[in-house]
Parts: C-alpha cells; structure tokens; sequence
C-alpha cells in the first residue's frame, strides 16, 4: 500500500512522484516532500533505534533539530551516516537506511541493552568499569566502541566534491520566516545588499506550516509572493537550503549551501558549498524550535512535537495518525488539535497541564485541563496513554508541545550568554550577541506573529538606515494577533517508567537527577556527565527541558542554572565542506620550474620543497637505486660539467642610490665598495644575532644589485628587507621587488662549463678567466641577441657559472645546454647532487642555518665586520654567543671508512658522544645536521654542531643514531671536504 | 650567428577555454613592468608621465590609461606603479622607460606573472569561489585593481571591462591557478 496516510493539499506537487528505497524497500514520495514526509505518507513511524538502549524511535520534529530520524544515506562510498531525514529533500532514488542496530529495524538483537537499563545509570561507565585496571583497554573499551557509535561509514574515500565562496553583503538575515521576510523587504527596498540565507530547501520558515492568514493571503503563499518580490530585486541574493552554522570574527559568518539533489543528477556536481558571508551587519530570525515534556515513556513512534504535526499534515500532506492527541503546557499546542479536526482528522483527546479554562472546543475530542500524560504504551508504535487522573486513552499518535525555544544559537557565539524569561518560560537572547548582530521574531522571543513581523519590517529599515540607506517607508504585512500563553511544565512524575529528555543520547530525567544527587551542580558538568546534548543534534530539543529539570532538583532558578556555551557549528557539518577543494593533489598548489617539462620527459624523480617541485635525481637506464644516480652526477659534474635549475633561489632585484648603504646593514659583511661585476657572498642575521640566511648579491650597475635568497626563506628574506626598509631606513632610496620567476637560472658546474657556455655566449662577451673570473657578474646576450645574466659562482666548489634568461626562455635554454653539453656528456643533475656536492664542500644550508646559530657557530665569525653596524651586531655581541665552548659546525668522518656502508643509511640525525660515553641526554655533545655520502671521498660525511668543536678537530668522538641502531666512531675534521683551498672554482 | 636559437613560449602556451557565459583565456601580448618612484620624485613623474603620455599616477587600488589607451598604469603600493602595456620584446625595462621618459626606476615583471582573463557574463559567479574579494561591480569598478590570496596563491585581480577580470599570478603557479578557475566553471555552469 502506497501513501496511506497523505491527504489532499499541501505544498508538494502530487503530480510529481518520487521513488526512493528505505531499508530495502522501494517506496514514493512526491516532490517538495522531505525524506521524513515521505516515510510518514508511507506509514513508517519507526525509524531507528536509540544510541545506548536501542529503543524503537520515530520521527519526533520536522526540523534541523530531529534527535530520532538520522540515517545513514547513500550508499557505497556515497554512504553518509547521521544524515537528518527532516531536513533531507527527497529525490529519485534516494537510497536510506535506518541505523544504530543489529538485525532488522523491527527486531534489534541490541535491545536486550533495554532490558538492562536499570545497571546502565548516569555515569556508567565511570563507575563500572573501574575494576580490574588492566580490562580497561583489552576488554571494556573495544567491547563498549564495538556496541557505540552512530551509523556506519563505507570506509572508502568521499567521491563528492564540495567547493566553497565569498560573499558580501550589507545586511545578512538568517531565516526566510514571516519575521526574515520582512526584515529582507525593508532592508531591500532601502537599497542595501541583503543575502536571505534559509536552511529549509523553501522558504517561508512556518508558515509553510501553519495557516495563518497574511495580508490576506494564506502565510505560505504571502511568503512566495514575498520571495518573487525579493528574487526581482537585483540587491538580492537568496540561498535556499543554506546553513549559517557559525558567527565568527569581523562580521564574518560561515554557511553550508546544500546541493545534494544536483550533486546526486551530476555526480561531478559540489554536493555542498562553504560560503564565507562578509557582513556590515546581520539580523537573525532564526525562529523558534519547540520542545518536548519529560514523561513516562515519551519517547515511542508516534510521539510527535505537536508543530512538527502540523508541519506534515499542513505543508506535506501527510495525516501522521488517524486518532491523534495533543499534549501541552502552551496555547500553541491546540492548534494542532484545530488544524487536525479542520483536515478531517479525529483528534481524541486534548491534555493541557495548565488549570485553566479549555482554549477552544474541538468537537469529538475530549478536554482535560490541569491533567499530564503520565505514560504511554506501544513497543514499536504508541497506542495509548494514560493521564495523571487516571485514564487511558486509545491513540495512534501523541502531538507534545512543551513550548518554544528562540533559535539564538548564532546569538552566543561570542561567548553570549542567554537569559531566562518567565513569562515565555525560555531563555532569549541578551544584549551580548556578535557586533552587527540584531535579532527580530521568535529568535528573540517576539512569539506572537504580527509582533514578529512588525519588527522584522522594523529591524530591517533601521539596519539599513544605520548602514546610510534610505528607510523604507512601507506598511509591514498584518496578521491577525493570537497569543502566546504558557506556563512551564518540565517532568512528570511518571513512577518507574523512563521519562526521556536527550532521545539522541538516551538521557533521562532520572540520569540528570542522579547527576544532581551524586554532586554534579553546574550544567556543564551534568550535561558531559551524562552526555546530555553531546549528540549531532547538540540537544536542540532537550537543553532547555533539561535545564528545567535540574533547576527543580536543586530548587533554584532557571537564571542559577544556566545554559552550556554554544559553539558552532550551529548544525552538523560534514567534514568534506570544510576540507572543500583542498584534497589530494589540490591540497595546496604547486610550483613548477621553467625545465620542468624537460625534466619529466628525462624521467626525472621529483621532490616538493615547499611548494616547488625540483628534480631529486635524473635516473639512467640500468641504474636501479637512486644512489647510482646519484653519485654518478656528482662525480660526472666534478670531472666534467654538470646542469642545474636553480630557478627556485630566491632573487630580489634592488635599484637606487642607496641599495649598497641598505645591504651593508643587512649583511654581516661589507657591501659598501663592490664593484660594479662583481658578486659577493653574504650572510644576514636577525636581529637577535642569529644566521638568517645566506647567498650571493650581485651589483650589475652602479645602482643596481641582484640578491640571491636560499629557496626556502625567500619570502621571509624579502619580508625582513621591506621591514627593514619601510620601518627602519625609510629615507633611503631603495625599491626591491622579487624577480624570482622573471628570470631561469641554471647552474652549469664543472671544469667544462666554461667551455660549454662559450658555446651559447654570445662572441662580444668574454668570459674567459682573466675577464670574468671568479665571482665576476655581467648582463650578456646568448644565441644571437638574447639578454642573459651571467654570474660565476659555485655552490659546488667547481668552475661554475649560474646563467639567467627570461623565464620565457628558460625551457628552450635547458634544452640548448644538453645540446651543446653533449660533446661535454653534460649531465643534468638534480637536488641530492646538490646536496652532496655542497656538504663536501662544506656549505652551511637549511639544516644549519636553524635560528639558533650565530655566523661563529658557522666557522663564519671572520666575515664579521667590525667597522659598521648591521642587523644582529649588537645582539651577536652578547657573552654567551662569544663562548667557546658552543655548539660549532665542523665536519665529521668515520674513522672506519666503511662504516655504514653496508647499512645504506648516512648519519643524518645522530648524536655525538664521547668515546666511552653512555648513549644519554646529560651526555649529549651535538648532533650531526646533514650527512651525505661522498663519492669522491668513499665514504659517509656529514656536517654537525658539537661543543667548541672549532678546536677539536682531529679528536674522536662517536655518532649514535639510536633511531637507526648505529654506532659509529668519527673523527671531527674541517667541514671543507672536498677541494679545500677552492683551487678547483678559480681556473 | 649563433649556432643555437632560443624559443620563448607563454607560461600557459595561451590557453584558451569558452564556456556558456565564460571565457578564459592566457594574455599573452601584454606586458608588466614595476615602475618604482624615488620619495622625491613622485611629482616629477607625475609630471613626466603626463607630458609623455598623458597617463597620472593612479590612486591605490586603481588604475589610469595613457592618451592612446594603451599603457595602463596600475597602483598597488605606495612607491611603485605597474606599467601594463602592449609590448612583445625582450626588452619591457627599457621599451617603457622610454615611453614614460620619467626619473624612475624599472624593473620587468612580464615574465614574473602569468596573466588569465576571465570573461563573460557568469565570471562574478566563477570568481566568487576562489576569490576572497567583494567584486560587486559598483564596488570593485573598472580599473580596479587588488592584490588577493586565491586558492593559497598570491593573485592580482584587475578588472578590466564589464565583465572582464584579469588575473596575475606567479608563473609557476600558473597551471594551478588555471585548474582552479577551471574547476570553478564546472562547479558553477
């Protein structure tokens, strides 16, 4: 039987079926129904179990609030647990199953946990598994994590995509209701820029719901017309099933659009976006939710929130039972029963626990005033109730109001704090909310609806107006009054049976008084001892009751009690929204270099460093550990010429009459006379005297110079420049700017990389050694007119050259150099071969260069000038950075050559000890920073800092990788292995 | 003569993509030269500009054309101008100075920045899902110009027609800049 319980009307299209399959079974729905809508048409109250006592539940709300009808939707990888049938739009072929049992829906084998609710008490766990100590993690943990959780997941990544925006806006409103609606047309008509942001996939908020009467029209179409009125106005922008989960600094809001039913048409779709929502200013008319009654067993299918019937019955068609009754505290409730009777249907019995005249007659139901449900009956579905005078009463479904609750979560974000009203028997909103924020309507406790309009109309002229709009001078919209009237009723006493407060996380009135009894005063305790409110659903239905309930255990106000602070998100946020584009490779960006083409088709391997993607090594066939590779560019760029993309360095180009003032107080050393052609080697500090980076600067006209950076503190080294000379040097006449990417610069190392370049080098340049010697720089032109940069610098200790070209021709000028190299057998070498070469040499890089050493710890203290001040001067001066006894980078061999050899590990990493000493902190000399193996030595080499190691060398000492297992005896030597009177670089 | 030739080619060998409502495409005949002014002689150049090409110094965040509409000038910094100009040469630096005739100093960004324009009626609606700035059209007027963060990559944004933005970043970052704005069709049309 299909759709047994829809009736006529509604706002979906009954022209429009809808096929979707639940556990299993493939059932119909129409379009504009919700998951939940269309499982009620169907007759299916019982929707899932309870988290720890496997209760039959059914749908309670028809809102983001839904503690019960959470399931697991999708399925495969598509699968997504704890997904909200209440807010979920139904679409063809929506594939839904309930969740949190064991067996089929109807018979969980996990509800004998029920039957044992009377050991399962508030602080259970605590409490029970206390002994033996050592059952803990192998026994009670992976026993009580098998049986917990809620839903499943596939296990498998999320094939959806998500992406995310910005937005700006004058004025944000959140919330699409009666009050929302005619915020957005004043704030609209004054000119501001309003986004109207709506979780609902329609808005209109509840008078989809209700039948109230606006100008005239029923409230639901009022609010069509109303939103074609906005949709028309080009300062619009509305986002329909769209959550503002959070208020965050500056305005700044964050929003989840949802797009699950194109995502599911198009599966290359974003199923969800992430607005980023700029705002001047903001008003929240959020509405209300309603919440239930502690009693007996008021948590069987068929137990509705009284507003949540009228949602299904008035906007989706659907009659949620045959013999209904209505459970209230408010006149609110009695609607219910009004717009039951008005539909047709039999309501048997309105329970009013206030003693007070009956609010209306509604003919065929039976009145009891002053009189509470006490409990109910039916396992899988309710079928009837009994009151506290006595009586039973034959029901398919229980409509509770326990009276509304504002939706001022977004209000406490910034650590607002809610305060009680007596008279609506709620918390509202206080003057603490967010900077921007207003709130107008039910959100701040306006709970009759023509108030609410008037002052979203109000709020939303005079938000304007404060932001320089011009009001608007429109009426608002008129509805008759009806009044709010309420008198709290928070638990019934209901004997033995469970009065339930938390559905989501099975709390009830008895845990929250047990909490109470054993000490645990403050909510914050109760609700983390209890884990009341600590479900997806964050207790939207149950907080206030439970707050309720503890203030008449402790017999002190509401006030007293207090709230939990409310942090976002304000509803459950998948993590793939947050992660958006950012996955796998999209992670972050990547930079390439101008050979990287060039470089892929040599089948070179690649490494990241920072965001650059450099050649690693170039592999030849038949080399088959990347040692081979290695090596083998070492030693052919040490006997012959060697290529290098040296792209990544960074290089600042620097212009006007005092750049050589400005580098000499950056620089250790003095940069005040170098000549125009020349390149000089620098080290600047920070201010606290400690190495911050190294590299060359060239001057190549008298008020021009070219700083190289090393890759990694290339932004930071310009970063220290500017605030060096924006806040520090203002008057002096320099402008920098990075030139990094304007030019590809190559390395081209080796005793033929003279001879290689003389090839490409344009003939009116000469580059021999007597003219461009060693350290020379020089703008020249390369095959037949093309500008270049050469310098002759070597990191590798051999003749070298570093040529730049405009990045535009750097592809073609790797090739040109392989090409030319080939009578060279010129080879490419990548960053290991770098790496190597410049640790036999004895260069000090990022390893070294730590923040914690000063240009002495570096064997650099001779560079130091002494006759200016620079960056670090005075700090560097300081006793403790004179000491000899610091940690001083020198070099360090085994004293054994091959040891290691065979291991294929290097010493990277270990710690230097004394001969006899026990491998211990207290013990600790230094460590070894960077450690290479050396092709031309034959042997591991590393680089290292260990006390006053500038005046140990030739001492032994041991390096002792506990991580690895090695033990090593080394010698401590001078870090320039290789080449150490730089005979080689100067030919 | 040289025995060996070198070929330049466009960071995104000039892309070209037309969607319904948006195109993206590489700018490739433009190029970019940072024009820095000296404290003291900001007026001269202003000046010099004006006699030379009848361009002024922009405001912040915006840009002016010169007489014959071809050098746009565009401000983001206080002591520097960016001169963006039909120029295909190897030599930007000079090429401009001589246009400009003004005591400044040059330095060519045109190989530093890869250059995209987006186009088309839909480009805000691409736009608003990788750039962090409020281009409402009123706001973020023609000739506007900003230095942004897009997708962790360091952006100029300059709008250069109705719907048209065009959109600088550092050349290695081309090919992710471009996948982004790619992606941003597809999620979006």
């Amino acid at each position: 039987m299909s759709q047994i319980n829809r009736i006529d009307g509604g706002l979906i299209d009954q022209e429009k079926p809808v096929s979707f399959t639940f556990n299993g079974q493939l059932l119909q729905g129409y379009e504009g129904d919700t998951l939940a809508s269309a499982l009620l048409a169907n007759n299916k109250h019982l929707v899932g179990r309870s988290f720890k006592y496997h209760r039959p539940r059914g749908i309670l709300t028809a809102g983001s609030e839904e503690p019960n009808a959470i399931m697991e939707v999708g399925s495969g990888a598509y699968k997504e647990p704890n997904t909200r049938a209440t807010v979920t739009k139904l679409y063809k072929g929506l594939y839904a199953k309930s969740q949190n049992h064991r067996g089929p829906l109807e018979f969980d084998f996990m509800a004998v946990t029920d039957f044992f609710s009377p050991l399962l008490s508030a602080g259970f766990y605590y409490k029970t598994f206390m002994w033996p100590k050592a059952f803990w993690e192998k026994v009670y943990e992976p026993a009580i994590r098998n049986s917990a959780g809620l839903g499943t997941l596939s296990k498998e990544a999320d094939p959806d995509t998500y992406d995310k925006g910005f937005r700006y806006c004058d004025i944000l409103i959140i919330g699409a209701g009666a009050t929302g609606l005619s915020a957005a047309i004043t704030a609209a008509q004054s000119g501001a820029k309003v986004i109207l942001a709506d979780e609902d996939f329609v808005m209109g908020g509840r008078l989809n719901s209700e039948t109230n009467e606006i100008d005239g029209l029923p409230g639901s179409e009022w609010a069509i017309k109303t939103v074609a009125k906005l949709s028309a106005m080009d300062n619009v922008t509305l986002m329909t099933d769209t959550t503002v989960f959070g208020a965050y600094d500056h305005g700044i809001y964050g929003a989840i659009e949802n797009r699950d039913v194109e995502a599911r048409a198009d599966k290359d779709k974003p199923r969800q976006v992430n607005w980023r929502i700029y705002t001047k200013r903001t008003i929240l008319c959020a509405g209300a939710t309603e919440r239930s009654i502690a009693f007996g067993n008021n948590d069987r299918p068929g137990i509705m929130l009284a507003s949540a019937v009228r949602t299904y019955l008035n906007r989706f068609a659907v009659s949620v039972g045959q013999r209904v009754s209505v459970y209230t505290n408010n006149d609110d409730g009695w609607k219910t029963a009004k717009d039951l009777f008005n539909k047709g249907v039999n309501v048997v019995a309105i329970v009013d626990s206030r003693s007070i005249e009956p609010v209306m007659r509604v003919a065929g139901a039976q009145i009891f005033m002053g009189t509470d449900v006490v409990g109910t009956k039916g396992r899988r579905a309710i079928k009837s109730i009994k009151l506290s005078n006595g009586k039973t009463i034959e029901t398919d479904t229980l409509a509770v109001s326990g009276g509304w609750n504002p939706n001022l979560h977004l209000t406490c974000h910034h650590r607002g704090v809610p305060k009680w009203n007596e008279e609506l028997a709620t918390f509202v909103p206080d003057s603490s909310a967010p900077v921007g924020m207003s709130i107008a309507g039910r959100a701040k406790g306006t709970m009759v609806l023509a108030d609410a309009i008037v002052e979203g109309h109000n709020q939303g002229s005079a938000v304007a107006a404060e932001l320089g709009y011009k009001a608007s001078n429109s009426d608002p919209a008129s509805t008759p009054i009806v009044a709010y009237n309420i008198s709290a009723q928070w638990s019934v006493p209901s004997g033995n049976n469970r009065a339930w407060v938390d559905f989501q996380n099975d709390v009830t009135a008895k845990d929250i008084k047990l909490a109470n009894q054993e000490g645990f005063r403050s909510v914050e305790h109760v609700k983390r001892y209890t884990t009341l409110g600590m479900a997806t659903d964050q207790g939207k239905t149950a907080n206030v009751l439970a707050i309720g309930i503890m203030a008449e255990n402790m017999e002190q106000t509401m006030e007293e009690t207090g709230t939990t602070i409310f942090r976002p998100p304000y509803a459950p946020v998948a993590m793939g929204a947050f992660a958006g584009r950012r996955r796998g490779m999209e992670f972050y960006p990547t930079r390439y270099t101008p050979s990287h083409k060039w470089s892929a088709k040599q089948d070179a391997i690649f490494v990241e460093v920072g965001m650059w993607y450099r050649s690693q090594w170039f592999p030849k066939p038949g080399e088959t550990h990347w040692r081979q590779s290695v090596d083998r560019e070492v030693k052919q760029t040490r006997s012959s010429v060697g290529i290098c993309d040296v792209t990544t360095l960074g290089k600042i180009d620097l212009k006007g009459i005092d750049v050589s003032e400005f580098l000499n107080r950056i620089y250790v050393n003095a940069f005040a006379k170098v000549p125009v052609g020349k390149t000089r080697y620098g080290l600047m500090l920070r201010e606290d005297g400690m190495a911050m980076d190294d590299g060359t600067t060239a001057r190549l006209s008298e008020n021009h110079f070219v700083m190289t950076t090393t890759t990694a503190n290339a932004v930071s080294v310009y970063r220290h420049m500017q605030f060096c000379h924006q806040c520090l040097w203002p008057d002096l006449d320099v402008h920098m700017i990075s030139v990094t990417e304007q030019y590809a610069q190559y390395a081209v190392a080796g005793p033929n990389s003279r001879k290689l370049l003389q090839k490409i080098v344009d003939p009116e340049y000469d580059i021999s050694n007597e003219a461009f010697a060693f350290m020379a720089a020089g703008e020249i032109t390369v095959c037949g007119g093309i500008p270049a940069r050469l310098f002759r610098i070597s990191f590798s200790g051999e003749l070298a050259y570093e040529i730049a070209v405009l990045t535009r021709y750097g592809d073609s000028l790797m090739r040109v150099l392989m090409e030319v190299g080939e009578e060279f057998d010129a080879i490419p070498y990548g960053t290991e071969a770098l790496g190597v070469m410049r640790v036999e040499k004895g260069h000090a890089a990022g390893p070294e260069l730590n923040g914690q050493t000063s240009a002495y710890d570096l064997g650099m203290g001779g560079m130091v000038s002494g006759k200016k001040d620079f960056i670090g001067y005075t700090l560097g001066l300081r006793e403790d950075l004179q000491r000899d006894d610091r940690l001083q980078m020198v070099g360090f061999k085994p004293v054994n050559k091959n040891d290691l050899i065979d291991k294929g590990y290097s010493l990277a990493g270990a710690h230097l000890l004394g001969l006899r000493d026990d491998a211990t902190t207290e013990n600790d000399q230094g460590w070894i920073s960077s450690s290479v193996y050396s092709p031309m030595l034959g042997c591991y080499i590393g680089l290292g800092f260990i006390k006053g190691g500038q005046n140990r060398k030739g001492e032994c000492v041991r390096a002792v990788d506990l991580v690895r297992g090695s033990d090593v005896e080394v010698e401590i030597c001078s870090p320039h292995f290789f080449d150490p009177e730089g005979e080689r670089l100067r030919v | 003569m040289s025995d060996y030739t070198l070929t330049k080619e466009s960071p995104l060998n000039g892309v070209e993509h037309e969607f319904d409502g948006i195109t993206i495409a590489e700018v490739i005949d433009q190029s970019l030269v940072m024009v820095a002014m000296p404290r003291d002689k900001v007026d001269k150049i202003d000046s010099a500009i004006k006699k030379s090409c009848g361009l002024s110094i922009p405001t912040m965040g915006h840009s002016t054309h010169s007489s014959d509409a071809l050098i746009t000038l565009w401000r983001l910094q206080k002591n520097q101008v960016l001169a963006y100009y039909p120029y295909a040469g190897d030599d930007a630096e000079a090429d401009i100075a001589d246009k400009l005739n003004a005591p400044a100093y040059y330095t060519d960004q045109s190989d530093t920045w890869a250059m995209i324009r987006v186009s088309g009626e839909r480009s805000r609606d691409v736009l608003e899902r990788i750039c962090p700035l409020d281009l409402d059209p009123d706001k973020f007027t023609i000739g506007s110009v900003a230095r942004t963060v897009m997708e962790h990559i360091g952006t100029i944004i300059y709008r250069d027609g109705d719907d048209s933005y065009v959109l600088l970043t550092m050349r290695s970052f081309s090919h992710s800049m471009l996948h982004a704005i790619e992606v941003s069709v597809k999620n979006v049309l």
